[in-house]
């Protein structure tokens, strides 16, 4: 009666325990004090991929054609867990052959047996992997963010220092500052898509609303590439804001005409050749100074390995501009 | 391209300048020529700047990072073959550099670029 009692208990002991083992989602061995397995929950044998029958009794540094010999581990199970009772977040990566490369934070507790003082050794794993990919990518893109940051403060301050003060008011600079900011903006805005752009709308836009209906466009469909799109927008900026200034949208009546083709040119590069004309019906006049904006229209073509010609004619100005696409 | 990099007949010493961000490379030019310099470039890119060193030896250089989808890597190794030396403008990481032998231990002015300290790096390898 008594012996059944007590079997009754240990039976209800056991299945609790191993009820709580198995509920588990983390995966968890027991080990004996020889280090082999005595017990392994269904998260441990789905995880490693293993199968139960394997690995009971087997020496845990075998297990798998020993994929589990790491030396940190064993470092851990053998020398640390007898002195220190239990280990919290060791972590260990490790290449196994069913898996593939793992990062675990190990837990490890020696549990002693009250009335032998034999022990054993629970392990639990928690399979960090993931949270550490994760982590890296994180720190990554916050690397990334900052760099573009600090290149963009850096683009600012190039247009403000490049932007003459000479012969102007505050506000005149403030507004051409502006103007070019925004062409920036919204170019890299354009470029950071990675996608290609139509060249047409990408000029309409350059030149804005203002003096719509006296700007004609005509030319074959072209699509630029990302890295074009930031030059391109600024060159034709330049020749508009010029234009509304000092051009033929700066007189009732003036007309501005752009035709463009596609032509092959040296290494086997294909060019796009544009020619912006402006009919004022006035005389015009070179420039006495060569501004930023002609040296922006000129240094902008040289970067993307184009040339831009100006041709200050009677009548208004000519621009040919020369691009590879 | 053993010959020594020659002045010009202003007595100008000739940068390379390698930056794609074209306002940046315009800021840039502008503070070299600025400060003495004539400017070689700027090139957008490594093909562009490898272009322009095969046909004319620059006394000194001054190198972004990131290019657009590359790296400044292979610009530098050549640099350091004709024994050009070269500073870098570029706001990218210490580590990331670090693992570039050809770069790791080139003074880096970083990104935006103090200008003033840009050309005295430069001056300082003339003497």
């Amino acid at each position: 009666m008594i012996l059944e009692d007590l079997y009754r208990l240990l039976r209800s002991g056991h299945v609790q325990a191993q009820g709580v083992v198995d509920t588990m989602t983390q995966p968890i061995v027991v080990l004996d004090h020889n280090l082999c397995v005595t017990n392994a929950n269904n998260a441990f044998v789905r995880t490693f991929a293993v199968e139960r029958d394997d690995i009971l009794g087997e020496s845990f540094f075998r297990l798998g054609n020993g994929q589990w010999e790491i030396a940190d581990l064993r470092h851990l199970i053998a020398s640390v867990i007898p002195k220190a009772a239990a280990v919290v977040g060791f972590e260990v990566t490790h290449d196994f052959p069913a898996i593939g490369q793992r990062t675990f934070l190990v837990d490890a507790r020696r549990l002693v047996h009250p009335d032998n003082n034999s022990t054993n050794i629970l392990i639990l794993f928690d399979d960090v992997t993931e949270r550490r990919r994760h982590d890296a990518e994180k720190d990554f893109i916050v690397a990334e963010a900052r760099h573009r940051l600090r290149n963009l403060f850096a683009v600012i301050r190039a247009i403000a220092m490049q932007t003459k003060t000479e012969d102007r008011t505050a506000t005149e600079y403030r507004d051409i500052f502006l103007g070019r900011l925004e062409v920036t903006l919204r170019a890299q805005e354009i470029a950071s898509t990675g996608e290609t752009t139509d060249f047409e709308s990408l000029l309409r836009r350059s030149v804005g609303e203002l003096g719509v209906e006296r700007f004609h466009c005509d030319g074959p469909a072209v699509t630029l590439a990302s890295s074009k799109v930031l030059a391109v927008s600024m060159i034709f900026h330049e020749l508009g804001t010029n234009a509304m200034k000092h051009g033929a949208l700066s007189v009732p009546g003036g007309q501005i005409h752009v035709t463009w083709a596609l032509e092959p040119g040296p290494r086997s590069r294909t060019y796009l050749i544009c020619e912006w004309q402006e009919k004022t019906g006035l005389p015009v006049t070179r420039p006495q100074r060569r501004g930023y904006g002609t040296e922006l229209i000129e240094g902008t073509s040289a970067h993307i390995g184009g040339k831009v010609e100006l041709k200050y004619d009677p009548g208004g100005l000519t621009a040919t501009i020369k691009i590879p696409v | 391209m053993d010959d020594p990099a020659e002045v010009d007949v202003e007595g100008r010493r000739c940068v390379l300048v390698v930056e794609d961000e074209l306002l940046i490379a315009m800021e840039l030019t502008a503070a070299l020529t600025a400060g003495g310099f004539r400017v070689l470039g700027p090139a957008a890119s490594v093909d562009h700047a490898l272009d322009l060193v095969s046909k004319e030896r620059p006394h000194a250089a001054v190198l972004d990072f990131n290019l657009v989808g590359e790296k400044v890597t292979p610009v530098a190794l050549q640099l350091k073959a004709l024994g050009v030396p070269f500073v870098l403008a570029s706001a990218v990481h210490p580590t990331e550099l670090a693992v570039h032998s050809a770069l790791a231990d080139v003074a880096n002015i970083g990104k935006p670029t103090d200008l003033k300290r840009l050309v005295d790096a430069l001056k300082a390898f003339q003497t």
